[in-house]
């Protein structure tokens, strides 16, 4: 169905099971007994990009969310990270065994300093130092703020706090929630250059939930539109920035009018 | 990047140790015998304080039944010491902080899986339920509890005598507080520290956070047991008093006078508070009334806790007086070409 809108539920299945990747196999995903997600199957294979778009109360949000079982959505179905289900295991046995780094909504980062958040992330790890080293090379105009609480930090910077604490330990799978959300077009490009250099530098799967097309397009090869809770279009970045018209059914797909939305969910 | 900047100082800590040997050996040397009796209550008080304020002030976990891994160090302790014949204060301490660990453990699992309020309510039900089966049944000394505790010596010292004891706790205190200062700016600490601010955020970085939570109600619950052991050597006794819920109440309401989250807080906190209660002791029928209606005015004017607010005035004293040094007119401002 590449490069067409399909409404019908549940008609994106992934091509073929990987052993290495993510496949999503027929998840729904809820909030209580809310469902935000129906019939979700895609497959994000190592070492691709994937981004996902669409409107507000998409599901976009949640179907990062729903790869690590986090933030209380309760996920059925199947959801296979390096082959392994990771259904029923709490967000931070999922993040642990396979190596993820979530850089969720709003930032998120905590009211300590930058060195301080960097050291959480490292979780007790001895080379805290050299990892943080390392990922405020990404970042550079971090190094000067080290001692700064991070919750006076420019957004721009809290946001690029956010992703160096997710790579803090060499994560192989990277899913970002919206980086560029509210940033100034010169503060979208410093994180893009940083991020670009830590897909460089691990190699890592990124999953991208994004609006600003400039940043899809700096960053990834793949994307799937979604609308109410489903996949409605899955094809290669170029071609969407290719044909706006494509662009626009994506974004604000003719079955806009009939979604439900969802409260938990910013996207 | 220098390293440099990723460590921590520890000249804040060696700091504050040289001013708490300050004023330990100031009210040593000032106090009588029967005050120096009231400062080693206060101070195992402090240590109480410093227990619960670090699992429900730091880590922002919910216990409420502290009183259980306090009463249980001192029962054991004084037990073992009249029952048993032990001697050894050192090895009664330990066995104290070994109890508070022990007992706060089996609380994390018979509570594992809860959270919240839910949590709070049932370490409080575990506590109440011990508290009935101390006082109502004859297995641990019925109601009158065990009395006659000698404290035996330990490294030569003879704690019999009021002033070695004094120091003999004051430098628990100081040695604990120490620890507390390590564990606060370790990584578990920050990992716990963010826990509070947000369990949700931490557990996309791959923390278990429950585990870190499970860790910190035993490192509180060894401490309370050490400030049960410590009661038992202070008063020689023991009684059902200990396990009940105003006991535990106690050291959180110190705990939020001096403020919760901070390290120090517990300390002034304990100490305001058993030197008010110590101060209006001998008018027993109005005494109480005067300690509630001092703590609520504290409360009132200082609701994030003394330590805080001293904290805020020193910084906000200090931004004045800067900016009067940088308005004063003798001052050079700036070097002109």
């Amino acid at each position: 169905m590449t490069g067409k809108i399909d409404s019908s539920p549940g008609s994106t299945e992934p091509s073929a099971a990987t052993a290495s990747g993510i496949v999503m196999a027929g998840i729904d995903a809820y909030y209580g007994r809310h469902r935000a997600l129906a019939g979700i199957s895609a497959e994000v294979p190592a070492g691709s990009t994937l981004a996902i778009l669409g409107r507000n109360g998409a599901g976009k949000t949640t179907l990062l969310r729903s790869l690590i079982s986090g933030f209380g959505v309760r996920v059925t179905g199947d959801v296979l990270i390096d082959g392994a289900s990771v259904t029923g295991l709490s967000a931070d046995e999922v993040v642990r065994r396979h190596d993820i780094g979530f850089v969720p909504d709003d930032r998120r980062i905590f009211p300590l300093s930058v060195a301080d958040n960097l050291r959480v992330a490292a979780l007790g790890s001895r080379g805290w130092k050299s990892d943080a080293e390392r990922v405020l090379a990404l970042f550079p105009f971090l190094e000067q703020r080290l001692s700064q609480l991070a919750t006076t930090l420019s957004g721009g910077e809290q946001q690029a706090l956010a992703i160096a604490r997710a790579a803090m330990r060499r994560p192989r799978y990277l899913l970002l929630d919206e980086p560029g959300e509210g940033l100034a077009p010169i503060t979208v490009q410093r994180l893009v250059d940083g991020l670009r250099l830590l897909q460089a530098e691990a190699a890592c799967t990124v999953v991208l939930v994004e609006r600003n097309m400039e940043m899809i397009g700096a960053l990834c090869d793949t994307a799937v539109g979604m609308s109410a809770g489903r996949i409605i279009w899955r094809g290669a970045v170029a071609e969407l920035r290719a044909d706006p018209q494509l662009l626009e059914q994506v974004l604000l797909p003719a079955t806009a009018a009939q979604e439900t939305g969802s409260s938990h969910d910013s996207g | 990047m220098s390293r440099a900047r990723l460590g921590q100082s520890w000249l804040r800590p060696a700091v504050g140790v040289v001013i708490g040997l300050v004023l330990v050996a100031v009210c040593g040397s000032v106090l009588s015998a029967t005050l120096l009796f009231v400062a080693a209550g206060i101070l195992v008080s402090i240590l109480y304080s410093q227990a619960v304020s670090f699992s429900i002030g730091f880590g922002g976990v919910a216990t409420f039944g502290n009183q259980a891994f306090y009463g249980m160090g001192g029962y054991l302790v004084a037990w073992l010491s009249i029952n048993e014949g032990f001697s050894n204060t050192g090895l009664l301490i330990l066995i104290g902080i070994v109890a508070g660990i022990l007992g706060s453990s089996l609380t994390v699992f018979l509570v594992r899986g809860q959270t919240g309020f839910v949590f709070g309510m049932l370490t409080l039900a575990i506590g109440q339920t011990v508290y009935e089966f101390v006082s109502s049944t004859s297995v641990a000394g019925g109601t009158g509890g065990y009395a006659g505790l000698v404290r035996g010596p330990i490294l030569g010292l003879d704690l019999n005598n009021a002033s070695t004891f004094y120091w003999f706790l004051a430098v628990i205190v100081i040695v604990v507080t120490l620890l507390l200062y390590g564990v606060r700016r370790s990584a578990f600490g920050q990992v716990l520290s963010a826990t509070r601010q947000s369990a949700l955020r931490v557990e996309t970085l791959g923390a278990p956070v429950n585990r870190y939570k499970a860790v910190a109600v035993m490192l509180s619950g060894g401490l309370a047991g050490l400030a049960g052991a410590l009661f038992a050597f202070t008063y020689g006794a023991v009684d059902p008093s200990m396990f009940y819920w105003v006991a535990g109440a106690a050291p959180i309401l110190a705990g939020i006078l001096g403020g919760m989250r901070t390290l120090t807080g517990p300390i002034v906190g304990a100490t305001i508070y058993g030197g008010v209660i110590y101060a209006f002791s001998l008018s027993a029928t109005v005494g109480q009334l005067y300690v509630s209606l001092i703590v609520l005015a504290i409360f009132l004017l200082m609701p994030d806790g003394i330590v805080s607010a001293l904290a805020s005035g020193i910084r906000s004293l200090s931004t004045r007086l800067g900016g009067a040094i940088a308005r004063s007119p003798g001052q050079p401002t700036e070097r002109k070409a």
